[in-house]
Formats: structure tokens, sequence, C-alpha cells
């Protein structure tokens, strides 16, 4: 499934690796510079682009979901493809919206796991509280939250900083399959002092 | 009630013996104070008592006159003027002497401290002795005739020294031997050789009546915690708060969250009266030569401590077959509350493990099962990630520093010096005297660039304070300063955000109270920074006078191990514990959270 979804990714991924090039030629891994802003506005291109293709590919993960046993499918079958200082993708995705009870706000969450911490790496999770009664209303609409990302166990660490939460466009919701895309914004690096530009598409199926 | 009695009576106790000792123990900024004592009643007419100020003095005298005389002679500079400091210094020696056996039949660590340190006044005090009697001004003859007159007057003492212990009054004829001894030494220390057999002479009972009243004093600590009463008040609580839902405390009609939060402030004083006790029956252990008080004592707490979640989770269930569904869904989430401020503070997976079917039989009851669930999986994702981001922080944070165990086994002994507390083969968690310790805290800290420490389970000491404890374990604690208050706020307030709590809609699961908890108290995983003062303690006494303000210093639950793998060590009142003080923290990791000064 990877395989023929990288197909559906691959001029976005081009774009990627390209930004990935610029960032070794000027040979400068520190965040948050000129370089990186150039950079972070390419991948933001590739971005669009997929974002084109995001109908598409939602379509993919629904048949996919389709052809894998039913717990499972709804678990993992999904797609999430950032940037932030290198692309980061998973084929692993999925989402869960609580709705508001008792006055207490709903969220949502979508990520790489919805049941629990990082799992596997990379692990993505973004966790954004809600007053949305459904998940349909949702769509359309932009939602702040926290995102969390560790492209591996022990480092690679980022989360969104406290007074910049994430905000995230609720694109659509088809088949049971929520595609959101990120909008441009800034992650902390828990390894070391500095902040990362962050973008990117997540599309998972909801859980129930 | 008797719970708050017993708290109340013990405080008392604790007033009595932990009246405010004006010297601090000996520490890196002050390697020569004496360790601390506990304040005592004299045995009557005894001219020897634990008075640590008087004591203090006493070895600040000798030491600054050995030190002048010993630099003297390194220099070579001694002359027969010198001699003059001679006797009274011996004199001096000998009362020190004689505090440290004292204080050793006391179990006091500070005595056995003591003894190494006049052992060496004494080595010095000889070398003196031998390099001024060699110098050829030097006239014994002035001296002979004094050690004559003194002895001949001692012998006419020597009577009525005699009548005093016919009278049975041994301490008396002890103090008038001992100034006979003193009055000779002053001129015998010259005549290495003298006779002085007539004078050296056990009086009788002494020892037996010191110990006798040093035991009596410990015996009134431990009579103040009965692990029985704690545990049968617990009982009760959870058989009248399922009868009535109240349970009748000092007049007042308790309610079981009220109970149990009350619990989470009271429990570090049974706490620290639980550790004062049986840091007194090891002390009596020591001084009675027997082994039994100590291990029976900590038998009996550590069956409480096993108790102590599944009394508390009783309560709970006791009320929840009691009440209505509707007064079920009130009491709900302020049991959640009570229990996390509980786990957050306690043997957390103890009590989480008693509390949690408690709770999930309440919200069942309340009819809440289902938004419990809801919330759980709103939550618990999120909570996973912080607390794994957090850990990992931490982790790569302490990569550049020690464990401060393993630090304080590192400096406190060889290879990196050569004076030490800890004994062969074994490390921090057995540190006891045996260099004295005035010799191996100079070296503790060297000069440079300070080392990056890692210190675990830190809590505030109390509500309001300002100070943070790093609670004890393996005989270290840690004082550290407040984390840094706008960080720590924000962290909060973004919790409770992510929590989707406010103050009107708290947790719903015992799992996001206790992580909410343990926030708002400011409970710490690990803490990392540089240590700018360490201060050795003496293990007994430091919990023996343990005030119950300062129970926070210690974990809760089960009482901490004191080396009791040392096969029913003997040496328990040599036994040392250490402060170390991280006044400039550069980073506190609690589950959720990593904060930066």
């Amino acid at each position: 499934m990877a395989l023929w979804i990288w197909e559906r990714w691959r001029s976005a991924a081009a774009v990627m690796l390209l930004g990935m090039l610029v960032l070794l030629l000027f040979g400068n891994a520190g965040c948050g510079n000129k370089q990186l802003e150039d950079l972070a506005a390419k991948a933001q291109k590739g971005i669009d682009q997929a974002k084109q293709q995001a109908s598409d590919v939602s379509q993919e993960v629904k048949k996919s979901a389709q052809n894998l046993p039913g717990a499972v499918a709804a678990v993992t079958a999904g797609d999430i493809k950032l940037t932030l200082d290198a692309p980061l993708s998973s084929a692993t995705c999925s989402a869960r919206f609580t709705p508001p009870t008792n006055g207490r706000r709903g969220v949502l969450q979508i990520g790489t796991s919805v049941t629990g911490g990082p799992q596997s790496y990379p692990a993505v999770y973004l966790h954004a509280p809600t007053d949305a009664t459904t998940l349909e209303s949702l769509v359309g609409q932009t939602v702040q939250g926290e995102l969390f990302v560790a492209k591996a166990e022990s480092q690679g660490h980022y989360q969104s900083t406290t007074d910049k939460p994430v905000n995230v466009q609720i694109v659509k919701l088809e088949n049971n399959v929520l595609t959101c895309q990120l909008q441009a914004a800034e992650l902390n690096c828990l390894d070391q002092p500095q902040t990362v530009p962050v973008a990117g598409t997540l599309i998972g199926a909801v859980r129930p | 009630m008797k719970y708050l009695i017993c708290f109340f009576s013990l405080s008392i106790v604790s007033c009595v013996c932990c009246a405010p000792m004006l010297r601090a123990n000996p520490s890196t900024k002050a390697p020569e104070a004496l360790l601390k004592m506990r304040p005592a009643e004299k045995v009557p007419g005894d001219y020897l008592s634990a008075d640590y100020e008087a004591i203090s003095q006493r070895y600040a005298k000798a030491k600054a006159a050995s030190d002048e005389l010993f630099a003297k002679l390194t220099e070579n500079k001694l002359a027969v003027g010198d001699g003059r400091q001679v006797g009274p210094l011996a004199v001096l020696q000998a009362e020190l002497k004689r505090d440290a056996k004292f204080l050793q039949l006391r179990g006091e660590a500070s005595g056995w401290d003591l003894g190494v340190r006049v052992a060496e006044l004494d080595k010095r005090l000889n070398e003196v002795v031998k390099t001024i009697l060699q110098l050829p001004a030097m006239n014994t003859k002035p001296l002979q005739v004094q050690l004559d007159k003194s002895a001949a007057a001692g012998m006419k003492r020597l009577p009525q020294i005699q009548a005093l212990i016919a009278q049975q009054k041994y301490v008396q004829a002890e103090g008038e031997l001992n100034e006979v001894i003193d009055d000779i030494l002053r001129s015998a220390v010259w005549f290495p050789t003298a006779d002085l057999k007539p004078f050296l002479f056990d009086i009788p009972h002494v020892e037996e009546l010191r110990r006798t009243q040093a035991v009596a004093e410990l015996k009134l600590l431990i009579s103040g915690t009965d692990v029985p009463t704690v545990q049968a008040e617990f009982s009760q609580a959870a058989t009248e708060i399922g009868q009535t839902g109240k349970f009748t405390k000092d007049g007042q009609p308790t309610s079981g969250p009220e109970l149990l939060t009350a619990t989470q402030s009271n429990w570090p004083r049974l706490q620290a009266a639980l550790q004062r006790s049986a840091m007194a029956a090891w002390a009596i252990d020591q001084i009675t030569g027997d082994a039994t008080q100590y291990q029976t004592l900590v038998a009996a707490q550590r069956q409480l401590a096993q108790s102590m979640p599944t009394l508390l989770a009783k309560i709970i269930q006791s009320d929840t077959q009691r009440a209505s569904p509707a007064e079920a869904a009130a009491l709900y989430p302020q049991y959640v509350s009570a229990c996390a401020g509980l786990c957050a503070i306690g043997p957390r997976q103890e009590l989480e493990t008693a509390f949690a079917p408690a709770l999930t039989a309440l919200a069942a009851k309340a009819g809440l099962d289902k938004d419990v669930a809801a919330y759980r999986s709103a939550t618990e994702p999120l909570l996973a990630w912080k607390r794994f981001l957090a850990r990992a922080q931490a982790k790569r944070l302490a990569t550049q520093a020690a464990p401060v165990h393993d630090w304080a086994t590192k400096v406190c002994g060889p290879p990196h010096q050569p004076h030490t507390i800890i004994p062969e083969r074994a490390n921090i968690g057995l540190a006891k005297v045996v260099s004295s310790v005035n010799l191996v805290l100079p070296a503790v800290l060297p000069a440079g660039p300070p080392t990056a420490i890692v210190v675990s389970d830190v809590v505030p000491v109390s509500a309001a304070g300002q100070r943070w404890v790093a609670r004890y374990q393996q005989r270290v604690f840690g004082l550290i300063a407040a984390p840094p208050a706008e960080a720590w706020q924000a962290a909060i307030g973004q919790l409770e955000q992510q929590l989707l709590a406010t103050p009107q809609l708290p947790p719903l699961t015992l799992d996001a109270a206790t992580a909410l908890s343990t926030a708002r108290i400011g409970v710490f995983e690990n803490v990392g920074g540089p240590i700018e003062q360490v201060v050795f303690e003496p293990l007994l006494t430091r919990f023996i006078t343990l005030p119950e303000e300062a129970g926070t210093m210690l974990p809760l639950g089960d009482q901490p191990q004191e080396g009791l793998d040392a096969q029913g060590s003997k040496e328990q009142g040599k036994f040392l514990s250490l402060r170390c003080d991280m006044l400039q923290p550069t980073w506190l990791q609690n589950e959720c959270f990593v904060l930066r000064p």
C-alpha cells in the first residue's frame, strides 16, 4: 500500500528531497533561519500539490481499509506527510473525535495512534480540543491544538509551543476517512533549544 | 479522631525532643562543625551531658590550640614557651574523649566522629610533647614537682570518692575522680611513664545509668505511634461512612472525600512519626546490644504501609454501597480529586491498584461510566505522549549528569580522596563514620566547574514553602530551590486545557487527575543541576529528632531500607545520611513537562 501511495506523492516528495538538498548545500542544520524559511516555503508548495491529490489518496486509503480485516484497517490505515527540518511520513494514521459532554470541551485526535503514546516511529499525534458537537460539523473549519512528533524513540522529539498552538484545517470527511491540513506552524525541538517550521497533511480512518 | 490526637501527642513529644539546635551539622561549607546530637535529660548529678553547644565549643578550642601547635611542629618552630598550652590541651582532649564515649553509649554518630577526631588530636599532641621534651632549653623539674603535688592532692580526695560510691552516687563519684585525673594530667602529659594507677579504676553502674536514661527517652518516642490504632481508625472511618456518609472526627462530621483529602496532609506527619519511632527503636538496639526492637517495629510498620491503600479504598467502597446514584454522581469527582492528591505524593502504583476498582464501581453507580470512558479515550494518548516526551527529554538532559547516589559514592571516599565515610566494598547507601567527617567533607566539592547532578522524587517541603525536597532514599536527600513560577504556572494552565479541565469540571479519570495533581503540587520525577553544598548528618539522630512538618522529606508508604541487608548491623549508631543542596536547578521534570529556569 505504502508503495502506491508513494506514487501519488512522488512530486511532493521530490520537492521535499530538493529541500533537503538545499539544506545540505547550505550546510547549516540550525532551524528558524532564512534558508529554512525558504525551505518551508518550497515544502509548502509541495504540500499544496499534495492537497490537490488528497482526495484521491483518501479514496485509496478507504479502498485499502476495505481490503484489510475490519478492525485493524480502521486503526491503522492512513497517511501522514509532514515537513519539519526534513520530510516525515507514515502509512499509519487514525483519528478519533470525542464530542463535548456536560459542558466539557470535546477533542479531535489524529495521528499514528489515538489509543496511547508512540508505538512505532516516526510517531505523530495531534490533540485539538473543540466545541463542535459532531465531526461532520468540523469539515471546512480550522481547529487549534497541540502537535507532537517523535522521529525515533530517544531523539527527534518535537512539540508545538505553548503560546503558539498549531492550526489544523479539517479538509474533509468521506467514508469515515478524515483529511486534515496542518497549516504552517512552528514546533519546539526538545532535543536542543531550537524551533522548526512544520506543515503537512494527516489522513486517517476515524475510530469509533 | 484518635488519629489526630495521636498526631497531637506526638507533636508534643517532638517539640520536647526537637528543641532548636543552634548550630548546623558539618557541611562542605563548615566541615569542622560536629554532627548534631539529640538533646537529652541528664542522669541526676551527672557531669556529662549531650550538650551540643558546650561540646562544640570544647572541641573548637582544642582544635584551634592543636592546629597552632601542630603548625609550629611541622614548621619546626616549637619553643619551650609553647609547652604552656600542652597541659590545658591534654585536659580538653581528655574531656572530649569522655564526651565521645558518652555519646557513643547513647547511639550518637557524633560520638564516633568525635572519637576519631580526638584520636587524631592525641596523636599530634604526643608528637608535640616529644619534640618539646627534646628542646635543649626544656627543663622538666618544675613539672615533676607539680605532678607530685597534684598526685598527692588526688590521693587525699580518693576516700571522698569512695564514700560517694558507697552512697551510690556513682556519676558524682566519676565526676570527682575525673577532676582529680585532669589535675594530674596537666603535668603528667609530660611524663608518659608516670604511674597513675591509683586513679585509674572504673566507677560501677555509671554506664548502665546513662544507658537506662537514654533508652527511657527513646521509648517515649516509640510509644507515641501505635500501628494498630492507626489501622483501626481507618477501618472505623470506613464503617461509619458506609452507614451515614460521614466520619465524626473532632466532633466534626467529615465526608469520605474530605477524609482522604485530609490524609494527603496527615500522611507525611504519620510517616515522620513512624520513622521517628523506627529510628528510636534502632538506637535502643544499638544501646542495649539487642537486635529485635527495630526489626519488630519495622515489620509492623511495613504491614501498615501495605494495608494503607486498601484501608483508604475501603472508604470509597463503603460510601459507594451506601450512596444513591445521585449522591454517587456528586461524590465521584470529589473522590477522584482526593485520590489523585494521594497518588501524586504517595506510593502511586499501590494506591492506583486499590483505588481503580473502587472508583470504577462508584462511576457505575453514578451512571458516569460512559462519560468516564469517553474522557479516558480523549486524554489517555495525550498523557502518554506528554510523559513520553518529558521523560525522554529528562533522559537526554541527564546524560551529562551523574545520579546523586553514584556521585556521592564517588566523592565521599577513595580513590577520589583518602578519607571516607563509605565502608569497604559498599556504596553511599551504607555511609557511616569511618574517617572523621571533617576530613572527608573538604574534598567532596572540589573547586572548579561544578558537576551536574540528578536527583529524583522531588516534592515541595510544605504547601506554602519556597523549598522543595528530593525525598530521602538510600541515605541521601536534597533541598531544591523552588521551580520557576511563571513557567510552572504556564505548564499547569496548558495541562488543564489539554485535559479539558476547569475548576468546575475536574478530570474524570484517576490517571488524568493524578497527572494534574502532580503538576499543581509541584511533584518532579527528576531534577538536574549543580550541588552547592553537602551536609553530613547522623542518621539515627536526624530521624529521631524529625519534626512532623519535615515528614515530607520521606517517601510515603514503606519505611526506607537502612542497611538491613548488612545482616543485623550492630553499627547503626555510626550511620550517616547526606543532604545535598541544589539551589539552582537547571531543569525540573514533572511527569508531563520539563521546566528550565
